[in-house]
Parts: C-alpha cells; structure tokens; sequence
C-alpha cells in the first residue's frame, strides 16, 4: 500500500503509518472471522424466525437481510485484501449447538445474545484492524448491531439503551 | 442457552487476540512521525468530544422546552445522560492520552437550529440530526485514529449512539433501523 505523505510547510515531507503485508493478512484473518461470525448470525435468525409472528418475525426478517448484507460487504472486503472467504459450512454446521428455542421470548433473547457477541467482536476488531477504510465499514456495521440489540430489548420490554457504551462485553 | 454464546463469543475474542499480535506495528512505527499522529488523533477525539458536549447541551434544552410528552422527555434525558457520559470519557480520553484539553461546551445559543425548535417532531429530529451527526464523527474518528484504544473507545459510543438513534426514530414513528450500514449523517 502507498506510503502517506503528508506535506508540512518548510519542514519536509511528514511520514504517517502505513499498511505492511503483514497487516494485510492479519486483516483478512479479522474480517474471515467476522465473515463466519454473520453466517452464525443469519443461521440463528433463520432458526429463530420459526419461533415469531407478527412485528416480530417482520423485524427479524429484516434483521436477517441485513447480516446478509453484511456478510456480503465483508467477503468484497476479504477478496480485496487478496484473501478468501472461509468455506462455508453447512446449515446444520452452524446451527448445531444452538439452544432449543420453544417460543418467542427464547428466540428473541437468542438473536439478542448474537447481536451481543456480534458487537463484541466489531469492537475487538476496530481494535486491530490497519486499513482504514475497512475500519470506517466495520464500524457502520458495529452500529447496525447495536441498533438490532435495541430494537430486539424493545420487542423484551426491557430498556433499550441500557448502556452508555455499547461494547458487547456487558451482560444485556 | 448460556453456555453456547459465551463460547462462541471467547473463541472471537482469542480469534481477535492472536490477529492483534500478528498485526502488532512494531517496526512500521518506527519511521512514524509522532507528532502528526497525536495532532491527527488530538482533531478525530476534539470532534467527537464536541459533538457529544453538542448533544448534551441541546438535549437538555429539547427535555427542558416543554414541547415533549413525558415518557419522550424521559427518553431524552437517558440520552443526554448518555452524552455526559461520553463527553466526559472521551474529555479524560483527551487529557491523558493525547496531552490536551478538551474543547469547551458549547452555549444553547451556538448551537445553531435549537433555540428555534417549535414543536415535538422538530425537537425530535433535531436531536435525531444531532445523533447521526455523531455517529458519522465517530466513524471518521475510527477511520482516522492510529491508536487502538481510541477506536474501541469511539467504537462503544458509536454503539450507544446508535441506539439513541432507534429510540428516536420509533419516537418519530420511522423505520428504526432502515440500512445495513448505520453511517450516521454529516
């Protein structure tokens, strides 16, 4: 990657960290997790969906589009890097050691758990990502996450904001 | 039930743990120039404190106005306790690790639009445009900030200032989460 220069009246060129091979690679490695941890998500609302009517099944329809979109964004992401994607696994693969949903509530509290996991590893990753513009993609993600957390406390009738800073790492 | 996503959420974390070793800067740090990367990271932390000490002012002033209903002034008064929180964290942020002051909270009458807010949907995309504005202040922060701790610092208000967002769009009776990717608005 170009090395940043940034010129400074008088005093020479001024030299910025740049991106190494390295980084490159620990980067698809971040996003390759990140990639499996949607796919995880998608599998759980997909599951879950069976357990919900009304607004609620609408909502993680649309919750569902979005970890898709999402997993989409990040595979551009990896190829981009000079990566590969990690091979997908079967439906079941994914969903194997999820917990038995028997009703709305189960199932809400299980996309809420995700989510959280979800938010956890965004906020690990923008801790060691490089690039700086795959940062700016995964913290648009990160607040979508945390937006879903909310939207599902709603559908819980529990506060929907019941944090200051939303890292993922707090019980919700 | 609990079991499982703790798991899977401790093999993220040591996933993330051993991508950070890997990507340690080490030697390409070496050549940086360390002055430009604290008067960048001072800018990317001085616009994030400001738009939250922004928020915390004028959120008082929308819960204060008497143009709310009271469970949409209580809403807002998590908000703007929420703001505080953040206007003070990243203040200390700025002080200890960036060697500065923060900059100084805004007056009612500089912040431009407020004192003209007339009714409940006004105030409520107002404080909605006050919040996206935020997040995309954040967001640039974390693109630009070379320290990590400044980014996940940012990134936890970037969540919570997401959530902000979708209490206000139910308020308003709009879509709450209506993209993919929350970028907040410039």
């Amino acid at each position: 990657m170009a090395m940043l220069l940034a010129g400074c009246g008088g005093g020479g060129a001024r030299t910025l960290p740049t991106v190494n091979p390295t980084q490159v690679q620990a980067d698809a490695a971040v996003v390759s997790a990140l990639i499996e941890a949607e796919r995880t998500a998608i599998a759980a609302y997909r599951l879950g969906m069976g357990r919900l009517a009304g607004a609620a099944r609408a909502t993680a329809v649309r919750f569902l589009g979005h970890e898709q979109e999402h997993e989409g964004a990040l595979t551009r992401a990896i190829l981009s890097l000079g990566g590969k994607p990690p091979i997908r696994r079967t439906p079941a693969a994914y969903s194997a050691g999820f917990p038995r949903l028997s009703d709305a509530e189960s199932a809400l509290r299980f996309a809420l758990d995700v989510e959280n996991t979800q938010v956890s590893a965004y906020v690990n990753a923008l801790g060691t990502v490089a690039a700086p513009g795959l940062r700016a993609t995964l913290a648009s993600i990160l607040a979508t996450e945390a937006e879903h957390m909310s939207v599902i406390l709603g559908e819980l009738h529990e506060p929907q904001a019941p944090q200051a800073v939303v890292t993922g790492s707090k019980p919700t | 039930m609990t079991d499982r996503p703790i798991t899977r959420r401790r093999a993220l974390l040591a996933g993330g743990a051993a991508v950070a070793v890997a990507s340690s800067p080490g030697s390409a740090r070496a050549a940086v120039d360390k002055a430009l990367v604290k008067k960048i990271e001072r800018r990317a932390v001085g616009a994030a404190t400001l738009d939250e000490l922004r928020k915390m002012v004028a959120l008082e002033a929308i819960a204060n106005g008497r143009l709310l209903r009271p469970s949409e002034t209580s809403v807002v008064r998590i908000l703007e306790e929420h703001a505080t929180q953040h206007a003070a964290a990243l203040g200390q942020l700025m002080k200890d690790q960036l060697g500065t002051e923060p900059p100084a909270t805004p007056k009612r009458t500089e912040i431009s639009g407020l004192l003209g807010l007339r009714d409940r949907t006004a105030a409520l995309r107002f404080a909605s445009r006050l919040e996206g504005r935020a997040i995309a202040t954040n967001i640039s922060g974390i693109r630009t900030a070379y320290d990590s701790q400044i980014r996940q610092a940012l990134a936890g208000i970037v969540g919570s200032d997401a959530q902000h967002l979708v209490l206000l769009r139910q308020l308003l009776h709009e879509q709450p989460v209506p993209s993919a990717f929350e970028r907040g608005a410039a």
